[in-house]
């Protein structure tokens, strides 16, 4: 039963991935451009800063898997939409067990830019001449950019795997509740002094993106080259 | 085509044609430059604003007198002095614990050792954070006396969190304990005036710089962080704010009683100084500065292990969302 979803999924996706895949293989090398050693055989003082300091090829690595998550988890969902389920219907199998193979397919599929991302990291790092104090990290930001894409991909086939309208009051309930707890926070800070200086969105965020939070991945450390 | 509609749609084109000629034409004109002043002309249109600049200079001056009268007139808010450390705090009562936690904490993590600060011990800090832009807390002459007073007026649209709060009083501790260096003093003109560091910048920057002293100080020499601190050539390669690390990492190490031997020594020269400080020889200084900025490298891989777990348990419970939809029932 996995074989055939897999194949129906690649079908859906295959065109779009090429694009991804491309990029997937090239942000790396383009990371590194013109970082190529120099006459001394390590990368020269100026470079050195760039690297240290400005890094701005980086935002777009999680992006990319951000980028990827979401295509896969849209097209994994979007015949089903399309043809009213019909075919899901028409499987000898349970509803969770057709959605955790849709689910399989998707990261399955998933692995093909990343392993282009490994790659490209790969030569990247190949193509430059680190001196001491510096290393190459290919492997992990692969890694990374893995699980971050996987999170995305997660959060989006749940959110696909519903109605739309689902989606939406899902989506809205999110938003109002961060703007609602921000302006009753500067209410509730004339009353209760305790709360002074405590922003909810600020907390939310925290809580998000740090901690242990869902899109934790997508923060920290995105660097190729680094100490 | 018709006869009549080819004559219309030709004098259609005509018309077209004519209309953006003239356009043409009048841009041309309009984009001519006009004659441009002499020197001469310009010199004498600017010594004619003199007196409206002049006016506008008294009016500004006389606002800023009517401000500060206003001021001065409005019935003072009551305040509380709150002590943290030698720090003398001036805020609102409603305010004091808010004050004394925040001071509190940063005296402990970031000042712990720095006893015996002669400026410290003089400063006034007049704290306030207001929930929304306000005059600033004005304090009677009989709370501050004579002494020096450092203001941190804080509003929540800029200082939302504790930790920004904790950021501004950092630095406002800081530049008070820096005036305890006058620039005229070795010391002083080696610290400079930097901000309060941040350790974790100073790191990355000191072992991503290619300067040759910068390898030899992380693979451990001593002379290497001497030359790197610009301690010997008097030239740094690395930024400014790690002199400040090494002063305080020079204190703590120092224990009680360090700021004073530091000030005893404040016109010898900075590696001396140090020393003399933290009590133990200039090496041992600069291990004990190199092992602090390494200790604040930061974390140079992809946060593997935990992180990846959360993000697989994550995962879980979304395929778990996804499996309990009710997409097939609506349907």
């Amino acid at each position: 039963m996995y074989q055939p979803m897999l194949f129906v999924h690649w079908k859906q996706v295959r065109l779009l991935l090429i694009p991804f895949v491309v990029a997937a293989f090239g942000l790396p090398l383009l990371a590194v451009q013109g970082l190529g050693a120099d006459a001394t055989g390590g990368v020269s003082a100026e470079v050195y800063q760039i690297v240290a300091g400005y890094q701005l090829w980086l935002p777009l690595f999680p992006m990319l898997a951000l980028a990827i998550g979401i295509v896969l988890a849209l097209t994994a969902w979007n015949w089903d939409h399309r043809l009213g389920h019909v075919y899901a219907l028409s499987l000898p199998v349970a509803r969770w067990e057709y959605a955790l193979l849709k689910m399989g397919a998707g990261i399955a599929l998933g692995l093909v830019p990343t392993l282009a991302f490994w790659i490209g990291a790969h030569v990247a790092a190949a193509s430059v001449t680190l001196p001491a104090g510096l290393n190459a990290y290919p492997n992990h930001l692969a890694l990374r950019f893995f699980l971050a894409m996987l999170m995305a991909y997660a959060f989006f086939f749940a959110l696909g795997a519903g109605t739309v309208k689902t989606t939406v009051w899902v989506v809205t309930g999110i938003f109002a509740a961060l703007v609602a707890s921000e302006v009753l926070g500067d209410v509730l800070v004339l009353y209760f002094s305790g709360l002074e200086g405590l922003s909810f969105l600020e907390l939310a965020t925290d809580w998000l993106v740090e901690r242990g939070g869902p899109f934790e991945v997508f923060t920290g450390n995105w660097t190729l080259i680094d100490v | 085509m018709s006869r009549p509609r080819f004559v219309r749609v030709a004098l259609v084109v005509v018309a077209l044609l004519v209309g953006a000629a003239t356009l043409g034409v009048s841009d041309t004109v309009s984009q001519q430059p006009a004659p441009r002043p002499t020197e001469a002309e310009l010199l004498r249109r600017i010594e004619a604003l003199g007196p409206q600049l002049e006016e506008a200079r008294i009016a500004a001056e006389a606002a800023e007198r009517h401000r500060e009268l206003e001021a001065e007139a409005r019935p003072r808010r009551a305040t509380e002095v709150v002590h943290v450390g030698p720090m003398h705090i001036v805020t609102l009562p409603e305010q004091s614990e808010l004050a004394a936690q925040l001071f509190g904490d940063v005296w402990r993590n970031d000042f712990d050792g720095v006893v015996g600060s002669p400026a410290l011990a003089e400063h006034v800090f007049v704290f306030q954070w207001a929930w929304r832009r306000v005059e600033p807390l004005r304090v009677d002459a009989a709370a501050t006396g004579s002494s020096p007073v450092q203001h941190i007026h804080l509003t929540r649209a800029w200082a939302r969190t504790r930790g920004v709060a904790k950021a501004r009083i950092r630095d406002a501790v800081w530049a008070v304990l820096r005036s305890d260096l006058p620039e005229g003093s070795h010391l002083g003109r080696w610290i400079g005036s930097t901000g309060y560091p941040s350790t974790q910048r100073v790191a990355r920057l000191f072992t991503t710089s290619p300067s040759d002293d910068n390898r030899a100080c992380l693979a451990g020499v001593t002379d290497g962080c001497v030359a790197a601190l610009g301690l010997s050539t008097g030239e740094m390669s690395v930024p400014p704010e790690a002199a400040a690390i090494v002063l305080l990492e020079a204190v703590r190490m120092g224990g009680s009683g360090a700021w004073a031997r530091l000030l005893e020594a404040r016109d010898a020269a900075p590696l001396d100084a140090l020393a003399h400080a933290a009590g133990v020889d200039a090496d041992a200084v600069m291990a004990g500065w190199l092992a602090a900025v390494l200790a604040e490298r930061p974390e140079m891989h992809a946060g593997l292990g935990g992180q990846a777990g959360r993000v697989l348990l994550w995962v879980l419970a979304l395929a778990a969302f996804a499996t309990r939809s009710t997409r097939w029932r609506l349907a």
